[in-house]
């Protein structure tokens, strides 16, 4: 830190270091508090991941199964089944989350 | 322990030494968000989303700077974020009514009408003169954490100094 020249400066140091004094008196929370956070903050990242691959996998399955029946002529029955496919997996992902949500909370 | 050996922990993956790590730096982030912010309760929230954001992104600290660097840099983002995202400029203008108690002695007078008119600043101009003028921080070095031109930091600088004379009655021009 630079030492102040003028009396501002020396006056603006001194008025943050009273406001930094107040800090200084306090204590940080516990380790455990510490542990918890990083807990939860890391299980909500990995939750995040694992939806985000699973819309992206769900999207690129739905692109290729397009692409496929575009190719392969396919009859519209394999279109309305890539419909009930994509709805299963939506369901199956909302039903995981809501599952995931409940057990963060017990 | 040391900070690297806990960032290196940390960062293959162990909670207890991510905890150990931001428990030693939970009041330095404290005690610099106070400075720039003139608000416990705010540094308060900040200091905690200081300390998500960097679970989150432990994995990305190249150890270019020191660890209690990289977080005030977080810290001043997270600031920035606050202020732009809440548009708090007369909000923020109000809470200098906040400082006065949280000075356990009351500074001077002359330090009091300084701080006052440090507070009656645009928030974000107050920051880049706390930053150069108290933590010794370089134009270059502000004008990256707050993500504008140095021309700008330079100006922002030059003119809350400017304010701050004149309120000690040092204006020269």
């Amino acid at each position: 830190m630079k030492r102040s020249a003028e009396p501002w400066e020396r006056s603006l140091r001194e008025g943050l270091d009273a406001l930094a004094g107040t800090v200084a008196e306090e204590s940080p929370p516990d380790l455990g508090a510490f542990i918890m956070l990083v807990s939860d903050v890391q299980r909500e990242q990995r939750r995040a991941l694992r939806r985000d691959l699973v819309r992206f996998l769900t999207a690129a399955g739905l692109i290729l199964c397009a692409w496929l029946w575009a190719w392969l002529q396919f009859p519209v029955y394999f279109l309305m089944a890539q419909g009930a496919l994509a709805f299963a997996m939506a369901a199956a992902v909302a039903w995981a989350a809501a599952g995931g949500r409940r057990a963060s909370h017990e | 322990m040391g900070d690297l050996d806990l960032i290196r922990r940390a960062q293959r993956g162990d909670p207890a030494a991510l905890a150990a790590l931001l428990q030693q730096h939970y009041l330095p982030v404290k005690k610099y968000l106070v400075t720039i912010a003139f608000d416990r309760g705010l540094a308060e929230d900040l200091t905690q989303e200081t300390m998500i954001r960097a679970i989150q992104r432990i994995g990305q600290f190249q150890g270019r700077s020191r660890f209690s660097t990289w977080l005030m840099t977080i810290a001043t983002r997270q600031y920035l974020d606050w202020l732009r995202r809440e548009k708090r400029e007369r909000q923020a203008a109000a809470r200098v009514a906040d400082v006065q108690p949280l000075w356990q002695a009351p500074p001077s007078p002359e330090v009091q009408s300084l701080m006052a008119a440090l507070q009656a600043l645009p928030r974000e101009g107050a920051l880049p003169v706390v930053l150069k003028h108290y933590y010794g921080y370089t134009y270059e070095e502000i004008a990256e954490w707050m993500e504008i031109p140095v021309g700008t930091v330079k100006s922002r600088v030059f003119n809350g100094v400017r304010t701050l004379r004149r309120e000690l009655g040092q204006d020269e021009a």
